[in-house]
């Protein structure tokens, strides 16, 4: 057995510390109401909340989600209820949580992003701001992620991205963390711009744009048509960007896409990622990223590796 | 409480074409699930099936639990293939349950299909806890073919059920509809005091809702959506009501049939 150390878990993204590195993503944990009686939430590296935009949203059709091989289509569309409410009746509860709390923003122009983060801004227990420039699935009008000019997503152009980045960036000084689509043709380009606006990490990836038909009544399966895929199906490509930008960005990553396991945590965090988000896993096993905790501290004393930031990066090509 | 849990499985077998029972040794963690609500099952732990399936609950019986379900997927077959003794996964109690009536209320209990699930455990209920008007219940539980007219033996058996089976196929019970046979109950009925409890097919609800309106019926029916997690929390399930936006895993599976909207 090697040394049992407390701080062996512990990390940190800019000024925000980690007790660890496992947090639970954006949109698959709410704001971590429903999972507080399945299991001590206090133990996550993290809470990264649902998408909030600054009015209300209704969110897409039913049905919204549904599974592919190894993998889920999820069409949700950023139901939410606004920034007020989530700062009146969400918030209150979750500042009681000891772990750091990430609130993901969205939004369609500048003007919202920053409204939204002029709002946040006066609440205290926030330790960070997640910025989802890369919800894939709305197609019907223009919201979160969407561009005026065209169907882009935010994170799909560089300008936009750097734009609302450092939009967010001139208003707070809490830890910024744009959140990146993986439909792009060079996400180091995106992650650049980033850099450049200020941000203090990047989270890699939102989920990938896809859709299904049933063949019965030639109609699509998803209210919305289009939905995003995330789960196991999704790892090996999220993997290989998260190797990609930190090789050349030089930002921490929050590494997110089909963490099912502990090897997969590992895997991103030995790719370049400082942190992982699980996401899917916990609407399988809602106790998945607590048994991660556990499993990735395992591995670490029975490989005598210190402390975790050690692994990160540590690829050997 | 919401539990997730590994239980060994006691008996899992087929008690009609394509429909199976299985009974979970739950070790009495469940024996305070009401009827109306449903249990998250997850196939098997690899990624085929990937996400958990939802399933009434059927039976709570000396800390047993039982499901009744049809296969007809990848998910359900995936339960099928289960041996006695191995263990699966259960997440549940979930959902909100039945509404039980308040004074004495002539109570009809309609089951479509496999609606007769959760059907079933509310007779159970209203049976044991002596709920309503013991002598006034009458049971609608129609199918396509008579081979799925499960439990029917121990429908038959219960004293207190004025039981009146239905196939499309006329070779056991009547011919004809839960919603047929409905209406012309209630039409000989005095409906002022009269209460529905309903479980099956959207295409049963619609029929239903046009009778409840017509008669000014009170009805309560469990609705199904794909779902993700089943506890509230991915908004995979949500569909519009009268009442707005509800998630049928947490503020449902039970509805008022008023408050949906059938499109
Ligand atoms: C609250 C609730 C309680 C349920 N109780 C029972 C029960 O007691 N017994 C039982 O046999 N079934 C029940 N169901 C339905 C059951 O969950 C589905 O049949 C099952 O998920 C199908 O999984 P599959 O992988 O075998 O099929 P899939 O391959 O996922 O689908 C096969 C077919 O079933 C339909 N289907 C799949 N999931 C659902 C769903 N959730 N609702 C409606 N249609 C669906 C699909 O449209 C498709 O045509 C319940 C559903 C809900 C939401
Ligand atoms: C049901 C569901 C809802 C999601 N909602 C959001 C959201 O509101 N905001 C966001 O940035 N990402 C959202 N995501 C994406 C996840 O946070 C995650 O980045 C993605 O699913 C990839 O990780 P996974 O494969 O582990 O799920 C959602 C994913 C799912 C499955
Ligand atoms: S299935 Fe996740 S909220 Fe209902």
């Amino acid at each position: 057995m090697g040394m049992m150390n407390n701080d062996i878990l512990k990390t940190n993204i800019a000024e925000m510390g980690l007790k660890n590195p496992v947090l639970v993503s954006s949109g698959t944990f709410g704001y971590a109401e429903e999972y507080k009686e399945l299991f001590d939430v206090n133990k996550l590296g993290g809470i990264i909340t649902k998408t909030i935009t600054l009015k209300p949203k209704k969110g897409n059709a039913s049905p919204r989600i549904m599974e592919t091989p190894c993998g889920v289509i999820n069409s949700i569309g950023l139901q939410n209820p606004g920034v007020d409410d989530f700062i009146k009746n969400k918030m209150p509860k979750l500042k009681e949580i000891d772990t750091a709390i990430i609130v993901s923003i969205g939004g369609s122009d500048t003007e919202e992003f920053e409204e939204i983060v002029r709002r946040l801004e006066k609440v205290r227990g926030i330790d960070g701001l997640e910025i989802n420039l890369s919800c894939p699935n709305i197609i019907s009008e223009l919201v979160t992620g969407f561009t005026e000019e065209s169907n882009l997503l935010i994170a799909q152009d560089a300008y936009l991205t750097f734009e609302k980045v450092r939009a967010v960036r001139k208003l707070t000084k809490r830890t910024i963390i744009p959140k990146l689509s993986p439909n792009v043709t060079d996400m180091v380009s995106i992650a650049r711009s980033c850099y450049d606006a200020g941000a203090d990490a990047i989270s890699i990836a939102n989920t990938y744009s896809a859709m299904a038909i049933d063949i019965k009544t030639r109609k699509p399966f998803l209210g919305n048509i289009i939905g995003g895929l995330s789960g196991p199906a999704i790892k090996p490509l999220t993997l290989k960007f998260v190797w990609e930008v930190s090789q050349t960005i030089d930002l921490p990553i929050i590494a997110s896409g089909g963490i099912m396991n502990y090897k997969d945590a590992l895997e991103f965090i030995i790719a370049g990622a400082r942190a992982v988000a699980v996401g899917t896993g916990n609407i399988i096993d809602p106790k998945l990223s607590v048994e991660i905790i556990k499993e990735i501290e395992k591995y670490l004393n029975e490989n005598n590796i210190s402390s975790i930031k050690d692994l990160e990066g540590a690829i050997e090509t | 409480m919401i539990v997730q849990k590994q239980f060994k499985i006691l008996d899992n077998k087929k008690v009609a074409d394509n429909i199976y029972k299985m009974v979970l040794d739950s070790s009495s963690v469940y024996n305070k699930a009401l009827p109306g609500q449903f249990v998250h099952v997850r196939g098997n732990n690899s990624y085929k099936p990937l996400l958990r399936r939802p399933f009434s609950i059927y039976k709570i019986d000396s800390g047993n639990m039982s499901i009744l379900y049809k296969v007809v997927g990848e998910g359900t077959f995936c339960l099928s293939q289960h041996k006695n003794n191995e263990k699966i996964d259960v997440l549940g109690p979930l959902g909100n349950h039945f509404v039980m009536p308040e004074g004495k209320k002539k109570i009809f209990f309609i089951a479509g299909g496999m609606g007769i699930a959760p059907i079933s455990f509310l007779i159970d209920f209203f049976v044991e806890k002596k709920v309503g008007m013991m002598d006034n219940i009458k049971v609608i539980f129609g199918v396509r073919k008579s081979e799925e007219l499960i439990l029917k033996d121990d429908l038959k058996k219960n004293k207190y059920l004025d039981l009146h089976l239905l196939t499309e196929d006329g070779k056991e019970g009547k011919k004809g509809t839960t919603i047929e046979c409905f209406e012309n109950l209630i039409k000989k009925e005095d409906n002022s005091n009269c209460l529905v409890y309903a479980a099956g097919p959207i295409a049963m609800f619609r029929a239903l809702k046009k009778i409840c309106d017509f008669y000014g019926i009170p009805a309560q029916v469990t609705y199904e959506n794909f779902m993700g997690c089943g506890i509230g929390a991915c908004l995979g399930c949500v569909i519009n009501t009268k009442n707005g936006q509800k998630r049928v895993c947490k503020d449902g599976p039970v509805f008022h049939i008023d408050e949906l909207i059938w499109e």
